[in-house]
């Protein structure tokens, strides 16, 4: 019997069936996995993809312990909150809502307050206790509502509204182009920072440096403002209740 | 090249065959209701469910010069079956058989384990050719090596030259106790344990897990009264006819194309890698898929494939083990005629399980949690069957019809150059290039 007889009878004439085809990203088990396919700087698109129809809840259920899956993990909270109806709940990792269009993410406090949560993010809500660094950075929409935060928040904001129900830290708002910043506590030093468009309202407190180098937008204070508020302000305008020594171009009036 | 699935055995009549069959089945249930061993019926063959530990031990009886392994933990009866079987195949007492097993220990030696040279001879005024007084365990052929990994791994290499051979040599003599049955034992990694060597892994044929009495059954033992050697007496006895006939009767059942097929594409199948030399896992030193071997490679990652899931290749060893334990349990499961797929989707995973370390990227996540290394390989094996099965056929067929000259190479070498399988890839294209290009 030649090689021919021996696989038709092997295969009892049901041989031709379909061609083989490699499939990637079926069983995607963990963020590892994707990690490893994707490489360290994957696009939304990318990951996207790649990401499983079923099971992407589970996947998010923590983030991933080492760092090099961190931005995917972000990209697939942004992934699952936008194809919930409902909100979507996870404990609170660094990028989370990485990009995220739409839908709501809730945020559970962590062992330590994550950073670039909702950076690049174009629609939907995040709510959330203590924020770390880079808190909504690069933000063309949507909107972010947290306790507190560290430095760097909604650096180079373009839309959107971000919400800090306590205290903010240094650079906030730095180098915003648009957007709606409030924060209910005080804030750290340099914010409004070379601000060009959209809105900052502070209801305590401000540090030194407000509003430096300001070309646009809105900054208010109802608070005092530190030294040197409104130093080499060129536009928009700038309200503090107060304001300590070598001030620039400010406006003091009661808010 | 005739490719053609048949036997060069001369088989025994069929009614003798059945008869044996018969009779081993006798002494399976014997064995349940002496109470000698009971244990889950956790190999399924079909319709048919028996008890791993004791089918692979039944079906190793029935060959000659394979190995089976048994794996637990203590007191999991595995040396008593062995020795129960023994007592029953070779028409021996139970005690009889325990003398003849060898123990591992660290001082066991070669002289105590195979035979040593006559000391009398030296003054004795004839001079005569050496003499050797064998052990009894050399001249025996139900060879059980009881705790096999509590002997140091140096001398472990001892059982390299002995497993799966019809002769002994020592000191320049030759014993030849014909054709034998290898059984051996051992415990997880234990304090007075030491690591197993891959080389003699791989000449077990297959490895079971022996594991303890689950609840009914450790009622149904405590129902035990009498001793165990008393009890073997019950057995049923085989002749040393029967004995022998044994082999010829498991050679009677003629392998299908199909599994015939399915056997050699899963060897292939974890064998082949693109990165390594020849082509061949089984080449590889330091560099394997776990250590970063396969960082990039296409198939890497691919569920469906197996290359990249386990370091070892796998031996032409592995397949003459599956088609000699896929022959004998369709032997015991009755079933000499149709398709042998399901028995081999059973036997496969303790023919592999021993011989293969899992990636542990993936053996670590959940099914699994790194300890199921038999369940990873049943899936993998599973896999790949179903692959053979389900997908190959059209690549298989247009590789035979080029082999057989009915296409061109060239022609099928465009056509296979679409399927992105890593046999085709790594073993059909490559063998189509020889055929175009005899001077590679």
């Amino acid at each position: 019997m030649g090689l021919k007889g021996f696989m038709e009878e092997a295969y009892g004439g049901q041989g031709r069936v379909r061609k083989l085809a490699t499939r990637r990203g079926s069983q995607v088990v963990s963020v590892e996995d994707l990690a490893d396919r994707l490489g360290p700087r994957p696009s939304r698109a990318e990951v996207a993809e790649l990401a499983p129809a079923e099971g992407l809840l589970r996947l998010i259920e923590s983030p991933p312990a080492q760092k090099r899956g961190a931005v995917i993990w972000g990209y697939l909270t942004s992934l699952a909150a936008e194809q919930s109806a409902s909100p979507i709940c996870v404990p609170a990792g660094d990028w989370a809502g990485l990009e995220m269009a739409g839908g709501r993410l809730i945020l559970q406090p962590g062992l330590r307050p994550p950073s670039h949560v909702g950076e690049r993010m174009k629609g939907g809500r995040i709510s959330m206790l203590v924020a770390g660094e880079y808190l909504g950075q690069e933000m063309h929409g949507g909107g972010i509502v947290c306790s507190a935060c560290s430095g760097f928040a909604f650096r180079n904001m373009r839309g959107g509204f971000g919400v800090v129900k306590g205290n903010a830290a240094d650079h906030l708002g730095v180098g915003n182009a648009g957007g709606r910043i409030l924060v209910r506590g005080s804030a750290g030093a340099r914010a409004g920072w070379l601000m060009r468009l959209g809105r900052l309202v502070i209801l305590g407190d401000c540090a030194d440096y407000l509003g430096l180098r300001q070309s646009g937008g809105e900054i208010l204070v109802r608070g005092a403002a530190g030294c040197r508020a409104g130093l080499q302000r060129r536009g928009g305008r700038l309200v503090a209740g107060a304001v300590g020594a070598e001030a620039g171009d400010v406006s003091i009036r009661c808010i | 090249m005739d490719f053609s699935v048949s036997s060069r055995f001369i088989a025994p009549a069929r009614d003798g065959a059945d008869s044996l069959s018969a009779k081993i089945s006798s002494l399976a249930r014997s064995l349940e209701e002496l109470r000698l061993h009971v244990g889950p019926a956790d190999l399924v063959l079909g319709d048919l469910r028996m008890n791993a530990q004791l089918a692979f031990c039944l079906a190793n009886s029935c060959l000659r010069n394979r190995a089976v392994l048994l794996y637990g933990g203590i007191g999991a009866n595995k040396t008593t079956l062995i020795n129960l079987l023994g007592s029953s195949f070779l028409g021996s007492s139970f005690s009889a058989m325990e003398n003849l097993m060898v123990t591992g220990h660290p001082e066991q030696t070669e002289e105590k384990v195979v035979g040593f040279i006559d000391p009398r001879q030296w003054t004795s005024p004839s001079r005569g050719p050496l003499e050797v007084i064998w052990s009894p365990w050399a001249s025996s052929r139900w060879k059980l090596i009881n705790e096999i990994n509590r002997f140091p791994t140096g001398k472990q290499n001892l059982f390299l030259e002995i497993l799966q051979k019809r002769k002994l040599t020592y000191a320049g003599q030759v014993i030849e106790p014909g054709d034998t049955c290898y059984f051996a034992t051992m415990n997880p990694e234990f304090s007075s344990t030491y690591p197993m060597d891959e080389a003699l892994m791989d000449r077990i044929s297959a490895c079971v897990p022996a594991v303890q009495p689950d609840f009914l059954s450790g009622l149904t033992l405590s129902k035990r009264e009498e001793e165990v050697g008393e009890l073997a007496e019950h057995l049923p006895r085989f002749s040393q006819e029967e004995f022998e006939a044994l082999p010829l009767a498991v050679a009677e059942v003629a392998l299908d194309s199909a599994t015939e097929l399915a056997i050699v594409s899963l060897v292939r199948e974890m064998t082949v890698c693109e990165r390594a030399p020849n082509r061949d896992k089984t080449q590889l030193s330091d560099s394997r898929p776990s250590r970063g071997l396969c960082a990039g490679c296409h198939y890497f990652n691919n569920p469906e494939v197996c290359c990249w899931q386990v370091d070892q290749g796998l031996s032409d060893r592995v397949r003459q083990d599956l088609r000699s334990f896929t022959r004998a349990m369709s032997f015991l499961a009755k079933g000499k005629d149709g398709s042998k797929m399901e028995v081999l989707r059973a036997v496969a995973p303790y023919v592999l399980w021993h011989r293969l370390t899992p990636n542990r990227s993936v053996l670590e996540r959940p099914p699994y949690y790194g300890a199921d290394r038999l369940a990873f390989v049943s899936d993998l094996v599973a896999r790949s069957i179903d692959r053979t099965v389900h997908e190959r056929g059209e690549a298989n067929l247009i590789f035979s019809r080029a082999v057989d000259k009915e296409i061109s190479p060239a022609q099928a070498r465009e056509e296979l150059s679409q399927f992105d399988d890593p046999l085709v890839q790594l073993d059909y294209l490559p063998a189509l290039e020889r055929l175009l290009r005899p001077d590679l």
